[in-house]
């Protein structure tokens, strides 16, 4: 089931592509435009999706995968976007040492001196290799 | 023997205290960079520019060469322990590195890569050394057709580089192709596809896609496994080392990949990323059990380790001997040297003889204390994969969005960062594979610039392309191999139906 | 409380490290600049420069993010001609001659038409009789469209009567790699790109697109397009920025600053060192240089056809 969404995404992304693709001027092929790539490929993404969906319907047999722990999963993604959020606002040693005692957490770390340990020694070893060795301007 | 002596003569003064202590701190620099994900070589050095106006001339160039070659010695480092690219000359090296690395291979596959870097890298240099004005000349006769001859074949070829579907890669190809679309398009002179969002204009980094669909995409699935494996490796002594098989199978792949990968990184263009897919691709063919390939062969972690090394070496050529830089590492050498006054051109070999094989030479030593440094650093990586999943996940989930911020400074950056990472997910739980991915958003730009600045300088002829000696050369060797392959392929489609259909006309009595 | 603290560090400035934003990735002339003003700022501006690359969209991006910060003096940015040329086209999201404010023009190049010198013209009218004879044939190379390269290649290609094809490339070595190859016939390049190539002979140059010619030894025999007769001038020059509306004493003060750092002859050494000359401009003469090639420039586009070029990409 997965495997025909992720492929009708593809589908429906090279659909929107092609039409903004259209935009373009495609030139010929002696003198190709601006939309001479973009609309081959765009064209191309969709044919192969189409025949990828059609397979995907007459094949019988799915892809057998992991079970996947969904709530882990989402909470990282609200988490990663809190993350990024904070990232500017509050600077990045403050934010880091957050979001790594929260991954910490969801990754089932147990206890709180440990997590706490890791996450600050580990954002403060990020800041100075990056920030003093590598002078790379961290907000 | 002229060569010789003056190759001696730089030996003694790449071993001169100042020399030698700026190579060591360059290479140990260089090894940094490259094993952390994210910062590259180009901004290394940048970086690094302003504490080296007070260095001697000689001593600084040594340095920010040691950072430019030492660098493709760590990248490898992270693909095969944790499957995040460290750049994406290394993105090759995650499908069978990380397959070693879970067999508990890791070790072996680390070493292997760090003496394929090695004898690969003094390969190039041996080139550099011997034909460096000839072959710059050479690389010369190779113009926009040859270019775009040469990344047509290598799209097509290496479109089934991996996986079990080919429309599946050939999705994959065209999405990355699609991908690479994206930005300013200094062909055309307008944006594409960046619906009026600024930050678009710059197109997406292949570093940032590369550590999102692989790093971020590998952590959430390791993360989110419901049956956390928290069960620790143990790895003995001799885990650390290939066995005697290993090493056997790795000999050939470390020197033909050399030889592929010296040769690709004489023309312009990321060498490093299309050498290292080459590279997989030649050794897959070239094996005797290809089927192995993507579960740990040795050959896929040598092959393309060895051949971006010398890849690596071989972009020192034109920018020595023509000062003219053709890619962007050696680019911001060249801005390293000319901060130092130094201009390098056709005349540095004679007027500054000194600096000149005193740079070559400190490439050897160079090259030889990375050997040094990256053996012993096998057993320490190999320690991080005792550390519990829990503990390493959450880590290198950091380490890689930082590493991805200090690409471009943009925060928009983590965000795409971010989706690439559940892109990744997604697609390595329906059996896509997404390498092909990485082909298609380096190859796809060389492709539509080759073909725009072809039409115009054969008139807008085809004919006239075809007939250009290099260009139509390289397409009807492209063309033969391809149509060989594709026979086979049919042939044996044809074989495996017939012995279905034998197979079901068996259970139907 | 506030406008206490604001005065204070109006009257300090600069009390921390200045940003100075490249828009361009590391290794350009526009950064080599830069990490050379890096090189000297302690000593004038009375705090370390701290150079960030911000490369992408033609320098837009760069400029842009510039144009939003703060102005507080913390956050300078390094301009070139293409702050005057992008907004000409359209595209961009401010028109930075008014969105910015000028502090100094550091340096400035023109650009040197190249020729492969297995080719037979010596000079500008051996190229045009062939070119009239074999119209179609050569083929120029620029950092690409729209880019101040190829304004002098289709202004050439006009003021001359020839037509010439354009091919466009993603900066000045790889279109010294196709001359050197012989796949074009010339090229529009700064001096810097192709100092090497003159001196060793495999490439010739047959104009410089400066008022004066160059004053580098090893280029100053290259005489200008003016001297023979062909109305083509265009220098690229390089400047430092700042975001609009920037308080006036801190204005003097990085104007002051800068002026005295471009003064140092071993500033001035250190530049000519990279290809490049000082000449410097305060910000009064800056902003008018900016209105000027401004005006120029966008009646050359129009002329020449190049907007024409860059609108039929886009239907």
């Amino acid at each position: 089931m997965t495997e025909k969404i992720v492929t009708s995404f593809f589908l429906v992304a090279s659909i929107i592509y092609l039409c903004f693709a259209q935009h373009l001027t495609f030139g010929t092929i002696e003198s190709p435009r601006s939309g001479f790539l973009p609309i081959l490929a765009g064209g191309t993404a969709v044919v192969v999706s189409l025949l990828l969906i059609v397979k995907q319907i007459r094949s019988k047999k799915s892809v057998t995968n992991n079970k996947v722990d969904w709530s882990k999963f989402s909470f990282i993604l609200i988490g990663l976007l809190f993350y990024i959020t904070l990232f500017n606002i509050i600077g990045y040693l403050i934010s880091t040492f957050i979001f790594l005692l929260y991954l910490f957490k969801i990754a089932d770390t147990t206890g709180w001196r440990l997590p706490l340990l890791l996450s600050a020694t580990s954002s403060a070893i990020f800041y100075l290799i990056f920030k003093y060795y590598l002078a790379v301007t961290l907000p | 023997m002229d060569t010789l002596t003056m190759l001696l003569h730089g030996l003694s003064i790449s071993i001169m205290p100042v020399n030698l202590l700026a190579c060591i701190i360059g290479v140990l620099l260089g090894t940094l960079v490259g094993v952390l994900p994210g910062i590259d070589t180009i901004s290394a050095i940048a970086l690094l520019l302003p504490f080296s106006y007070s260095m001697d001339s000689t001593a600084a160039l040594i340095m920010f060469a040691g950072i430019y070659y030492g660098s493709k010695y760590g990248g490898s480092t992270t693909s095969i322990l944790m499957n995040v690219p460290g750049e994406a000359a290394s993105v090759v090296t995650c499908l069978d590195g990380y397959a070693m690395a879970q067999r508990g291979r890791g070790g072996a596959a680390l070493t292997v890569s760090a003496v394929g870097s090695f004898i690969a890298g003094t390969l190039g240099v041996i080139g550099l050394t011997l034909f460096a004005p000839p072959l710059a000349q050479s690389a010369l006769a190779f113009g926009p057709p040859e270019y775009f001859s040469i990344a047509l074949i290598g799209l097509i070829v290496l479109t089934k580089l991996t996986g079990t579907s080919t429309l599946k890669s050939i999705l994959m190809v065209t999405i990355g192709i699609i991908l690479g679309t994206v930005g300013l398009d200094s062909m055309s002179g307008i944006s594409r596809f960046t619906f009026g969002i600024d930050e678009l204009d710059r197109g997406f980094d292949l570093s940032l896609l590369a550590m999102g669909i692989f790093g971020i995409g590998e952590i959430l699935t390791v993360m989110t496994a419901s049956s956390t494996q928290s069960k620790v490796q143990t790895i003995r002594f001799r885990d650390l080392y290939p066995t005697r098989e290993e090493a056997r199978r790795s000999v050939v792949p470390i020197f033909r990949s050399g030889i592929l990968g010296f040769l690709i990184g004489l023309l312009p263009g990321p060498s490093g990323t299309t050498s290292s897919f080459a590279s997989y691709a030649l050794e897959k063919h070239y094996s005797k059990n290809p089927s192995e390939f993507g579960h740990g062969a040795i050959e896929g972690v040598a092959g393309p380790e060895s051949a971006n090394n010398s890849a690596n070496s071989a972009t020192m050529i034109p920018l020595l001997t023509l000062g003219i830089p053709f890619c962007g590492g050696t680019a911001i050498l060249l801005s390293g040297f000319m901060i130092h006054g130094i201009i390098p051109g056709p005349a540095l070999i004679t007027q500054q003889p000194d600096l000149f094989w005193g740079l070559i030479a400190s490439m050897y030593v160079g090259n030889i204390l990375l050997l040094i440094i990256n053996l012993p650093l096998v057993g320490i990586f190999v320690q991080l994969l005792k550390t519990p999943i829990y503990i390493l996940m959450p880590i290198v989930a950091v380490l890689t969005l930082t590493g991805a911020y200090t690409i471009n400074n943009s925060v928009l950056d983590l965000m795409w960062i971010a989706f690439f990472g559940v892109m990744g997910f997604y697609l390595r739980r329906t059996g896509f594979e997404p390498a092909p991915l990485i082909i298609g958003i380096v190859v796809g730009p060389e492709l539509e610039q080759g073909l725009i600045q072809s039409l115009i300088i054969c008139n807008g002829s085809i004919w006239e392309f075809l007939t250009r000696p290099i260009a139509g050369t390289i397409l009807a060797v492209g063309t033969a191999f391809i149509l060989y392959h594709a026979i086979h392929w049919f042939i044996n489609l044809k074989h495996q139906q017939k012995e279905t259909s034998i197979n079901s006309n068996l259970h139907q009595y | 409380m506030q406008t206490q603290t604001t005065l204070t560090t109006k009257n300090n400035y600069p009390t921390k490290p200045i940003t100075v934003i490249v828009p361009f990735s590391a290794g350009g002339g526009l950064d080599l600049v830069a990490r050379t003003m890096e090189k000297n700022a302690l000593k004038y501006l009375g705090q370390p420069l701290v150079v960030v690359n911000k490369p992408g969209g033609a320098g837009t991006l760069g400029w842009n993010e510039l144009v939003n910060a703060n102005p507080d003096g913390y956050t300078l940015g390094i301009s070139a001609l293409d702050v005057v040329i992008q907004p000409l086209y359209g595209t961009t999201k401010y028109h930075y001659p008014s969105a910015l404010e000028p502090i100094a023009q550091v340096t400035t190049l023109p650009f040197l038409m190249v020729v492969p010198s297995d080719q037979p013209w010596q000079d500008i009218n051996s190229l045009i009789s062939y070119a009239k004879q074999h119209p179609g044939q050569l083929k120029f190379g620029h950092a690409g469209i729209g880019s101040p390269a190829h304004i002098l290649g289709e202004t050439f290609a006009k003021t001359a009567n020839i037509s010439l094809e354009q091919v466009p490339f993603h900066g000045g070595n790889d279109i010294t790699i196709s001359l050197l190859g012989s796949h074009i016939q010339i090229g529009f390049v700064p001096p810097l790109t192709v100092k090497e190539q003159i001196k060793a002979g495999t490439l010739r140059a047959l104009a410089t697109t400066g008022e004066q010619r160059l004053t580098d030894p090893d280029l100053a025999q290259i005489p200008t397009f003016k001297e023979q007769g062909f109305d083509i001038v265009l220098t690229n020059w390089y400047g430092v920025v700042a975001p609009k509306e920037l308080p006036p004493e801190i204005k003097t003060k990085l104007e002051e600053g800068f002026k005295t750092m471009i003064a140092d002859p071993e500033f001035k050494a250190n530049i000519e060192n990279l290809g490049l000359q000082v000449e410097y401009l305060n910000s009064d003469d800056s902003k008018e240089k900016w209105i000027s090639d401004g005006d120029k420039l966008a009646k050359t586009i129009r002329e020449t056809g190049i907007l024409e070029q860059i609108e039929a990409q886009k239907s």
